[in-house]
């Protein structure tokens, strides 16, 4: 590809996570700079590694061509001075002027042949107004510079039509030059031709696309696996760190002692990917004692390199064996005083409180879908006790893990270590231990009110306490291991929990469920149901998901049939004749006039035995019923009567059957 | 092989080669490097300032009873401080570590971001932790603001961790194992003792009632030297408050709540002391 413009910011090291919001960020700002300025170009392309971010754009046209543009001068009728003083500004003559009108009133208007505009000093003047705006979340100062960056700057590559721009920013002239990878020591790369700029950064060690980079590592790690028969352990955010982390990756592979296999298996994966990067295979199931990690050294180093990684692993392993010994010397149940020491969210109390109300939530929720717990009751106070551990403290993403092991190894029920361990789990996945899922439903319930009591709104992106995240894992977990759940009563539980520990809430329960329902809305859409169908079946005072789950699939059932069909056009009409009226008097049956009035209201009667919308829908016989006498009523039967109190009887039938109706199902979602 | 002291006077030499003067360790506990008055004010105001030191740091909590290879409730850190933060802060740190025989071009080294801040100094930078084959052996920092002021010019920060780097440099796995000397003489011979009585003492036997007394002795001392504008002395105050506060912390006598309001209270302190001097 023919790229006649590339600039090249390069530095010191850039943080994993930020090279991607950059790369989007200079691409936009680029972009709309070239948009407003009219510049003619085919294609953007923007890359980043380690050290630097480049974008190189194809077919960039030199110059902006002429073209006329009108300027407004003073009306007709003003004043001889302002006119003249108009054509001085723009150096014109009387005879370069037009009349125009504009709202009514005639203007002066001056057309004119705009300059052809360099697009390389267009460039060269707003390049660095274009890099101050990149956002990088953090960015920094260095030495005495104003400018700001994620790093600090060495050098700048800026090539237009194989010509450099040279522009000043954080303290860099750029220029026509750029480096190779420095761990192979450095070379300066001077841009002759835009175009050899990948294959030249390649011959000095730099990969710069992503893809590439991603695809070096992929092969050689199949090529480990295919070899060991193994397995690498799926680690999405471990290989979008390291991928970023380098110029040219180099994978290689270490080996730790078997008798880390006394460790837990989630501790030495944790300790792998989280503390030092590594990535793992398993063979037949079980982790291997093999580890991969992407050097920026050349590979004839690296025995060495090797070395060292597999000493620090090693050390990592024996601190972690260090932590398990120290905590085991206090048991789970010894610990639970600690944990008052421990606040939970500000204003919201402490952990042992939290601990008190998971245990009772747990208790509430399994008398709602009649299990006995009560061989575990002791045990559930202890769900967060972790929480005290050293090892949990040094591996904060293990905690329920960390609990849930400690809980094995001092022979607690099986039901009860699981419970523990999966607690915090967001995507939970089907179980049929009840007493883990109705712990990971208590964990995260008290987590979401905790936060509302203590935060007030969520505000922001992201979902640093991961309540967004939480509130759908609840959802989640009814619909799929068919639990019968009420939220409102769970969270008005919950909330009333809190109170009686004397902690202040003012959290309205309704607010958290339209937050429920928002999520819901999510779950049901990738599920292939529509905004509208969903809006139907969420009804005022109730949220059980699986509920509404079932109903879900049956009024989707039931609006694509024939009935179904039929009785939306009915209502139909229901809807738009209730509309805009305003009822003043209940029914009143003795005045009805005709056989269609009467099989209404009895029809209307007959409605409020439904407790729940799924039995109206599947009660075909009535639904036929139903949708024949509302078409004959509205057929045979005038609402708008000349006769005012026969008038009023009929809108208030109307209304009450729209009521009625509405507390079943919202059908006016669905037909608007 | 380099022993503790030679690593210690190999990296004072090159640092003081490039412009630093080598000063000696302040007299006082401090957590961290950071703290003592050379680099934490010497990082505000207009004024370079390049010098390189050892510093002994206590963390009270982090004591093992001297049963754990890697942690140690005293330990030591070098200290580089260069402001304004040269533009070649990279080349002059991976040069460094040749002189202490690990060679950039032998060994992978890594920068990993890791963002500093201290709660307590108001104080907060951006840099990485510098890995050697997978192991820290440093902190490399570009100051952007300390006691809640904004520096300008930035100071670079670079904290090597001496024991981490000595039990690297000498291939060993236990910290109290360092030859600190050719005769012989290990860590563990000088330091092992203290780490046993030390742990006791910081988990067990601070005075609780002394501490938090003096604790609010040194915060009403350092808003009286601050009325007196005596910067100095008034920071002196926060330092040893700090160090208080640590030690009252590895006793179990903080509630996590109260914990935030020690914090503020050593900010406040601080701040005041790094407003006063930047008024100057």
């Amino acid at each position: 590809m023919m790229n006649e413009f590339i600039l090249e910011i390069y530095g010191e090291e850039i943080p994993s996570w930020a090279q991607r919001f950059a790369e989007k960020d200079l691409k936009d700002l680029i972009e709309e700079f070239l948009i407003l300025k009219k510049v003619q170009y085919s294609q953007i392309e923007i890359n980043s590694s380690s050290r630097r971010i480049s974008i190189s754009i194809n077919k960039i046209e030199k110059e902006i061509p002429q073209s006329v543009i009108e300027i407004r001068g003073p009306g007709i009728d003003a004043h001889e001075n302002a006119l003249m003083g108009f054509l001085n500004k723009n150096n014109a003559t009387f005879k370069d002027l037009v009349k125009k009108k504009v709202k009514n009133k005639e203007y002066f208007f001056l057309k004119k042949k705009s300059a052809k505009l360099r697009v390389n000093i267009l460039l060269q003047q707003n390049l660095p107004i274009i890099l101050s705006k990149v956002r990088w979340k953090k960015s920094m100062r260095w030495n005495s510079f104003d400018e700001k960056w994620i790093r600090p700057i060495k050098s700048i590559l800026c090539v237009f039509h194989n010509k450099k721009i040279v522009f000043n920013y954080g303290g860099v002239t750029s220029s026509n030059f750029t480096y190779g990878n420095y761990k192979y020591g450095e070379n300066k790369i001077i841009l002759n031709k835009t175009n050899n700029y990948e294959k030249d950064l390649e011959k000095n060690n730099v990969i710069l696309s992503r893809k590439k980079r991603q695809n070096m590592i992929n092969k050689k790690l199949e090529g480990f696996c295919n070899l060991k028969r193994s397995k690498l352990v799926e680690n999405k955010d471990l290989f979008g760190r390291v991928v970023d982390s380098i110029e040219y990756p180099n994978v290689l592979f270490g080996t730790f002692s078997e008798k880390y296999f006394d460790l837990p298996e989630f501790l030495l994966k944790s300790v792998m990917f989280e503390k030092q990067d590594y990535f793992c295979f398993v063979k037949n199931k079980s982790l291997m004692n093999s580890f991969a990690f992407i050097s920026g050294k050349d590979i004839s180093k690296k025995k060495k390199i090797i070395k060292g990684n597999e000493n620090v692993l090693k050390a990592r392993f024996s601190d972690a064996e260090f932590f398990i010994k120290e905590d085991r010397k206090k048991k789970l149940e010894d610990r639970i005083g600690n944990l008052k020491e421990i606040i939970f969210f500000r204003n919201a109390g402490n952990l042992y409180q939290r601990a008190e109300r998971i245990q009772k939530l747990i208790v509430f929720i399994s008398g709602k879908v009649n299990l006995d717990l009560k061989k575990f009751y002791k045990y559930l106070i202890l769900s967060n006790v972790d929480l005290t551990c050293e090892l949990v403290k040094e591996f904060p993403s293990l905690q329920g893990k960390v609990g849930g092991y400690y809980a094995s190894l001092e022979n607690f029920p099986n039901e009860v270590c699981d419970a523990i361990s999966n607690q915090y789990n967001l995507d939970f996945p089907k179980s049929d231990n009840y007493l883990s899922l109705l712990m990971s439903i208590s964990q995260k319930v008290d987590g979401i009110l905790g936060f509302f009591i203590s935060y007030k709104k969520l505000s922001g992106a992201g979902d640093p306490f991961a309540i967004r995240r939480s509130a759908l894992s609840i959802i989640k977990i009814c619909i799929e291991n068919n639990l019968n759940l009420d939220l409102i009563k769970i969270l008005e539980f919950s909330n009333k929990q809190f109170e009686e520990q004397g902690i202040t809430s003012e959290v309205d329960v309704e607010d958290i469920i339209d937050y429920f329902r928002k999520r819901l809305l999510i779950i049901f859409n990738d599920m292939g149901f529509k905004g509208e169908e969903v809006q139907t079946v969420l009804i005022k005072n109730k949220f059980n998901p699986l509920q509404l789950y079932k109903d879900l699939k049956v009024l989707k059932k039931f609006i694509s049939s024939e009935n179904g069909k039929n009785f939306q056009r009915a209502i139909k009409r229901l809807i738009s004749i209730n509309e805009n009226s305003k009822v003043q008097n209940s029914i009143n049956v003795n005045i009805f006039q005709s056989k269609e009035e009467i099989r209404l209201y009895e029809c209307s009667q007959y409605l409020i035995k439904f407790e729940q919308g799924i039995d109206f829908l599947e009660d075909k016989k009535f639904i036929i019923l139903f949708t024949n006498s509302l078409n004959q009523f509205f057929d045979k039967v005038k609402v708008n009567s000349s006769d005012e109190k026969l008038k009023e009887n009929r809108k208030a039938l109307v209304n009450y059957l729209f009521e009625k109706v509405n507390n079943i199902f919202k059908f006016e979602s669905l037909i608007r | 092989m380099l022993t503790f002291q030679e690593i210690i006077s190999n990296l004072q030499n090159y640092w003081s080669k490039k412009g630093c003067l080598v000063m000696q360790p302040y007299d006082m506990e401090m957590g961290a490097a950071t703290f003592n008055p050379f680099t934490a004010l010497k990082a505000l105001g207009k004024d370079p300032w390049n010098a390189v030191f050892t510093q002994p740091c206590r963390r009270p909590a982090d004591g093992r009873y001297g049963e754990n290879p890697n942690r140690l409730q005293h330990y030591y850190q070098l200290q580089v401080i260069m402001k304004p933060s040269p533009t070649n802060s990279q080349e002059l740190y991976l040069k460094s570590l040749k002189e202490i025989k690990i060679d950039p071009d032998e060994n992978d080294i890594k920068f990993i971001e890791d963002d500093w801040e201290s709660p307590t100094l108001g104080a907060a930078g951006l840099g990485w932790e510098v890995q050697c084959n997978g192991m820290e052996i440093s902190q490399f920092t570009y100051f952007q603001q300390v006691g809640g002021i904004e520096c300008k010019p930035v100071s670079l920060e670079i904290t090597y961790g001496l024991e981490r780097l000595a039990t690297y440099v000498q291939n060993i796995d236990n910290i109290y194992d360092i030859k600190w000397d050719k005769n012989g003489t290990t860590y563990g011979d000088i330091f092992l003792r203290n780490e046993k009585e030390q742990s006791d003492y910081n988990f067990n036997h601070a005075s609780s009632d002394y501490l938090f007394s003096s604790f609010n002795d040194y915060e009403k001392t350092t808003k009286s030297l601050i009325d007196k504008k005596l910067v100095i002395p008034a920071y002196e105050q926060c330092v040893k408050a700090s160090h208080c506060f640590n030690l009252l912390d590895s006793r179990g006598l903080i509630s996590a709540k109260e914990r935030q309001a020690f914090i503020l209270r050593i900010r406040t302190m601080v701040y005041n002391c790094c407003s006063l001097l930047n008024d100057e």
